[in-house]
């Protein structure tokens, strides 16, 4: 006879559905500086983008719900999204996210980073914020390759942004 | 059964699981595709056609347990084409277990994600973002087209 099952076992969600987060980000209620706010459970960090598109808030809802994978979450043994990568993910679209600009996916990457995406216009961007391979590649389906540093990453969607607006 | 040092056969098909969260909206090519990000490792697993048919399994058992995840899949040739070797690695709960091996630039990866097609894709547990993209786009199916 093998050892006694809690009756909750089956209550028990997935790995991949376990609500447990790194990180809570969210645009704050009120105006006030971009600021880390370190407190009891996970950390909330606040980006603040006053005259941003429509998506910025759901985008940031989604960056932390990221943050809620598990180990393994891809079927194989891809890592939790870490928190830092989220925040500077939250960071940089509260810089893009203006007023028209469409809205990007924004996807797991399996070594704890994430990826923001845009594939219109005839463009194809990828923001890969990873300890492993950070970076910003753009493929302009009328021919150009771009692979730029993430230092550049806001510059270059300010120059690609007529191409990226919501139809 | 398929000695695991066996050549993989350039027709071989290789799937790999593809989580909800990594499948995006590209309205360049009008159609739902696996992110880039997918075929990132340098060892990337994947499940083996050849023996998943020796064994009987259809494609989809690789999804057994995972029912939210989607399933691509990609030739053993393509991928030997873009300078990876495909390995067959059987672990204890999946003989059908390898690796595609070999470095994955950015180019290639977005490469890998262009020729993926969709063997099961769970429209239901996508992103509800990426559907309303592609319902804004016009498009009302996810199917991949058919090039």
């Amino acid at each position: 006879m093998g050892p006694p099952v809690s009756p909750l076992a089956s209550l028990v969600p997935p790995p991949e559905a376990q609500p447990v987060r790194a990180v809570r980000i969210e645009a704050p209620a009120q105006q006030r500086p971009a600021v880390g706010d370190r407190t009891e459970g996970p950390a909330i960090y606040k980006v603040e983008a006053p005259d941003a598109s429509p998506w910025y808030g759901e985008a940031l809802e989604r960056i932390s719900s990221l943050t809620a994978l598990a180990v393994g979450w891809n079927g194989y043994d891809a890592r939790e999204v870490k928190a830092d990568m989220a925040i500077d993910a939250a960071k940089f679209l509260a810089k893009v996210a203006f007023p028209g600009i469409a809205a990007p996916s924004v996807t797991p990457l399996a070594e704890g980073g994430l990826q923001v995406e845009w594939h219109r216009g005839g463009l194809d961007i990828e923001v890969a914020f990873s300890d492993e391979e950070p970076g910003v590649y753009i493929v302009d389906r009328e021919g150009d390759e771009l692979e730029l540093p993430l230092t550049e990453a806001v510059s270059a969607i300010i120059s690609f942004w007529p191409r990226l607006q919501e139809s | 059964m398929i000695p695991d040092d066996a050549e993989v056969p350039e027709e071989t098909n290789l799937y790999r699981r593809v989580h909800p969260t990594e499948i995006v909206w590209n309205d360049n090519d009008g159609c739902l595709r696996p992110a880039s990000g997918v075929f990132k490792d340098p060892e990337m697993s994947i499940h083996l056609g050849d023996v998943l048919a020796d064994e009987e399994r259809e494609p989809a058992s690789v999804l057994d347990g995972k029912p939210t995840h989607s399933l691509v899949s990609l030739t053993a040739g393509f991928v030997k084409e873009e300078d990876q070797t495909v390995r067959r690695t059987p672990i204890p709960d999946d003989a059908s277990h390898g690796e595609v091996c070999g470095k994955k630039s950015q180019s290639r990866r977005k490469k890998f994600a262009r020729a993926a097609q969709f063997v099961v894709l769970r429209e239901d547990a996508l992103n509800p973002d990426e559907l309303v993209k592609m319902r804004n786009s016009g498009n009302v199916a996810a199917t991949h087209p058919l090039r």
